[in-house]
């Protein structure tokens, strides 16, 4: 038998898996307890270093390899708008929002994201509502990130693995070891899943420069040569107005990245207040030096293949490493590209598994079983969320990239609420009614700026349509909480005392 | 005698969190308003200036707030008796 050049991609592939499902299933990731808050969170905590790479890892999606080359492809230099949301991100959520998150979550034990709202909003219907309307949001974005790896390991096996074939490997290794480990063999696997994309992308950016056999000043004159709307805003096709430039990046990226539900388990499984402060502090450099070399790649791959447009983009570069680069090499790559996808992936299945099974079944369901029933029952939601994701991932991907955009709108709509907890202020602005209303009030308002928008809306005022939600989320919210009972006084008195003494020490002594 | 008053964490306190907040809506804007100063196909070190000017005031912006970042640490750790 002659060995073929995509076999070597699968030898590395397969090394990579092996890698992956012993670090996520080993002895350093088995809990000393059954207990829910040490499955689907880690009760002792993570410190800074496994921490650190587990919120980098996992705030960089299948977008990062290979989204962001695409995006190159298609829009240029607009690309530059994530530099603001990467560093956007950490110095305002992670460090002034995460850290709040952390330090409640660890006085009081919450779980899931709906713990702390309800403790402070009240409990009941509430519950599932926050925990149904967060999942609705999340399984889009599961499933784009199984999607974009997948076709990077079909495309880099010459098809050899068909497309559903790549969505079940991703998909069993993910149950393998969240149900065998939860936040831990979650965490534990995306440390090496952050560190080989970190290295695979660097490495392909040297491997382009490489290719064009220039360097990066040739590459710049190539572009200037072939199409020089790439080198600056609005880029080729219009993106990048200053509408989207001063809204996408903030409202449609980063104030809703870190209040993501895998942001709530990562942050409560801090080990203190400071690990997470210092993470928010310094896990941008990490964030921002993943991109910068997606520009040498994405116009690298522009100068092979001009020609392609739209959703085409995307796949420039899976088609540059296929035609190009030697079967190893393309090997670590595609290994890199399911690394992306499956950091995000499996952080998402076990946040998602950990409301199912909290807010909705042992709230609402079966509320006296013991941690270990729900624990058993966490993991057949796992089953479950995979096997929904790897379904939709085979379906209409037109429609799941509108469902990820919807996805940003809805998070970004439970903004309020998370500030009416973690930033206490002079008075109780906001009520469980209000807090509802405006979610659905600001959810209507996003999708119809976002379906009907282009249409209706003038240009200069054509911002996110997440903005335009929060613009009538929050009157809607503040009016309703007006006429509406006010949250229980004991509770908001307790978790402003409990935020006094971390963030506002008495400076007096 | 008189209730405490309630204190509100919007604002900023010490010296030290408002210059983190001074610095980091500073660089904010720079990224935001200056990139459209400096839109032009225009090659630094081989990169385009748009992409160069971004990314360094992204790092310039991420460490400007981790030095603040770190003094407001020390400062709260001396006040807890840390």
């Amino acid at each position: 038998m002659t060995v073929e050049s995509w076999h070597y991609t699968v030898i590395i592939v397969i090394a990579y898996s092996m890698l992956i499902l012993w670090l996520g299933t080993g002895r350093w990731t088995k809990m000393g307890n059954v207990r829910m808050d040490d499955y689907f969170k880690v009760a002792p905590g993570f410190g800074f270093v496994v921490l650190y790479l587990g919120i980098a890892g996992g705030f960089h999606t299948a977008f990062a390899i290979p989204g962001s080359m695409g995006f190159y492809h298609a829009h240029g230099v607009a690309f530059a708008a994530n530099v603001l949301w990467t560093v956007f991100t950490p110095l305002g959520m992670i460090y002034f929002i995460g850290s709040r998150i952390t330090c409640l979550g660890r006085k009081f034990n919450y779980i899931t994201p709906a713990d702390m709202l309800v403790d402070y909003f009240g409990d009941g219907k509430f519950r599932a509502f926050i925990a149904l309307y967060t999942l609705s949001c999340c399984v889009p974005l599961m499933t784009a990130n199984i999607t974009g790896p997948a076709r990077l390991l079909s495309g880099g096996t010459d098809g050899h693995i068909p497309y559903l074939g790549a969505l079940s490997i991703m998909g069993v290794m993910v149950i393998i070891y969240v149900t065998s480990s939860g936040l831990r063999g979650v965490t534990w696997t995306t440390v090496a899943q952050a560190i080989w994309m970190f290295v695979a992308v660097w490495a392909a950016a040297f491997w382009c420069l490489n290719l064009i056999d220039g360097d990066l000043l040739a590459l710049f004159n190539k572009i200037q040569e072939a199409e020089p709307a790439l080198l600056t805003l609005p880029g080729p096709q219009g993106l990048a107005t200053p509408q989207w430039w001063v809204t996408w990046p903030v409202f449609g990226i980063a104030l809703y990245w870190a209040i993501l539900p895998r942001g709530f388990m990562f942050f409560y499984s801090a080990r203190d207040v400071a690990t997470t402060q210092k993470i928010g502090l310094t896990v941008g450099f990490y964030l921002m030096a993943l991109y910068i070399p997606a520009m040498v790649i994405g116009f690298t791959a522009y100068t092979y293949f001009p020609e392609l447009s739209g959703s085409g983009a995307d796949s420039s570069f899976p088609r540059l490493l296929a035609e190009y680069a030697p079967a190893w090499f393309a090997g670590i790559i595609v290994a890199g590209g399911l690394a992306a996808g499956m950091s995000s992936l499996d952080a998402d299945t076990n946040a998602n598994s950990a409301m199912l099974t909290k807010d909705v079944y042992a709230s609402f369901i079966n509320k006296t079983a013991t941690d270990r029933h729900y624990i058993t029952v966490g993991r057949g939601f796992v089953v479950f969320l995979v096997a929904i994701t790897v379904w939709a991932a085979t379906k209409d991907w037109g429609l799941v990239a509108i469902m990820i955009g919807v996805t940003a709108s809805m998070i970004t709509q439970l903004l309020p609420a998370v500030l009416a907890v973690t930033v206490p202020m002079q008075r109780v602005w906001f009520t469980k009614a209000g807090i509802t209303a405006g979610i659905v009030a600001g959810l209507g308002a996003s999708l119809l700026t976002r379906v009907y928008g282009p249409e209706l809306l003038p240009s200069i005022i054509r911002f996110d349509p997440s903005f335009w939600g929060l613009v009538v989320n929050v009157p809607v919210a503040l009016l309703v909480s007006r006429f509406t009972a006010q949250p229980d006084p004991a509770a908001v008195a307790r978790i402003r005392a409990a935020l006094d003494d971390e963030f506002r020490p008495d400076r007096s002594r | 005698m008189t209730e405490p008053k309630v204190k509100s964490h919007l604002m900023p306190q010490t010296l030290w969190e408002k210059l983190y907040l001074a610095w980091f809506f500073f660089c904010f804007l720079a990224v935001y308003i200056g990139t459209w100063a400096v839109n032009k196909p225009i090659p630094v070190l081989g990169m385009p200036l748009v992409f160069v000017w971004c990314s360094s005031w992204g790092i310039v912006w991420l460490c400007g707030c981790w030095f603040l970042g770190t003094k407001i640490a020390r400062e709260d750790a001396q006040i807890k008796g840390e």
